[in-house]
């Protein structure tokens, strides 16, 4: 009979699921890996929604806004570790399974593209769903103002900024993932990832899948003139706001993401964790065939 | 200090990129290399097979 246990996985059997569920994650059918994507790209939109209309006229201070944002935002990892689905930036843990040698960068880089285009999709099929709600018409355009000026502030990003607020942003949901493999319970994996998530959305720090609601969110708004007269601004001081900006907001905090998921989080754990355990079996493989021969000529 | 951050600034901003952007275009090569290099192997398992018929 199995023993009952409630401690936490500790961070050597993480590695080794993290490398298990990187391969998985790899090999599965192109299909199945591409809705999975879609439905994490509707689900971080649904956190971006949440934390949108939470965060207007909340009549919070600047600190209790962004805890209580980060907090509802939480709401879109959540349901993509616990429903299951294929978040990109999660994704790049995968990273730790190619270190490990048992994924080539070629699979890896499969599943990125595949996933990130199906974040994409589910992204902005979750913005249009939304636009048609008329959410944005909430408390008199507001939620429409905030969704502009959330955007706005994106596409206006510095290249350094950008890219520094999308490395620590990953790093912080690889990390939420990462405290994930250490729960065996559905309390344990949601407790592990509030508080990581609520430290980068708080924070402010740029996330490509969100930012893949929040800047398309924004375009639309841009469109509506109630939204401009509420928010009390001209086409001017939207002039970065566009298709153009989008694209290059996406490009410099996806590069973040990947060094701050993959490189600070997934390499650095396979080399404290599972490089020390590769050489070992590297080495006591290495030293078998000579004891095989030894023993023959022996006997 | 400041020609410190600066520096730090230019590593971020040339090396990150770069380091990001390298491991991508060699995994897009990958990963459009490998179809090729399969069907070559496969052609040249097969036309040994066709001389000896």
């Amino acid at each position: 009979m199995s023993k009952l246990t409630i401690d936490a996985h500790p961070p050597l059997e993480m590695a080794e699921r993290m490398e298990d569920v990187g391969v998985s994650k790899a090999t599965m059918d192109p299909q199945s890996m591409f809705f999975l994507a879609v439905l994490a790209g509707s689900f971080i939109g649904l956190g971006g929604e949440f934390f949108t209309l939470v965060t207007t006229q909340s009549g919070l201070g600047f600190g209790m806004n962004k805890l209580v944002g980060g907090l509802v935002f939480s709401l879109g990892l959540i349901l993509v570790v616990v429903a299951g689905a294929e978040l990109f930036t999660g994704n790049n843990l995968i990273v730790m399974a190619w270190v490990g040698g048992k994924l080539t960068l070629a699979q890896v880089m499969r599943n990125w593209i595949i996933v990130y285009v199906g974040n994409l999709v589910g992204s902005v099929a979750t913005v249009l769903f939304m636009y048609f709600t008329n959410q944005w018409t909430f408390a008199e355009y507001q939620v429409g103002v905030n969704a502009l000026n959330i955007a706005n502030a994106k596409v206006n990003l510095s290249f350094t900024t950008a890219l520094t607020r999308g490395i620590l942003c990953n790093a912080l949901v690889c990390l939420a993932v990462w405290l994930t493999l250490s729960g065996r319970s559905v309390a344990d994996k949601i407790m592990a990832i509030v508080f990581p998530i609520t430290a980068f959305v708080a924070s402010g720090f740029e996330h490509s899948i969100a930012n893949m609601y929040f800047i398309p969110m924004g375009l639309l708004m841009k469109g509506e003139p109630q939204v401009l007269e509420a928010a009390g601004v001209v086409a001017a001081d939207l002039a970065a706001l566009n298709v153009h900006g989008f694209l290059d907001n996406l490009l410099v905090v996806t590069t973040g993401n990947i060094f701050g998921g993959g490189f600070l989080v997934a390499m650095v754990y396979w080399f404290i964790y599972r490089r020390p355990q590769v050489r070992a079996r590297v080495e006591s493989e290495q030293d078998q065939p000579r004891s095989f021969v030894t023993d023959r000529a022996s006997g | 200090m400041i020609d410190l951050l600066n520096l730090v600034n230019v590593g971020i901003t040339v090396l990150v990129p770069a380091i990001v952007w390298t491991v991508l275009l060699v995994g897009l090569f990958q990963l459009l290399w490998e179809p090729i290099r399969n069907a070559r192997m496969t052609s040249q398992r097969v036309a040994p097979q066709g001389r000896s018929r």
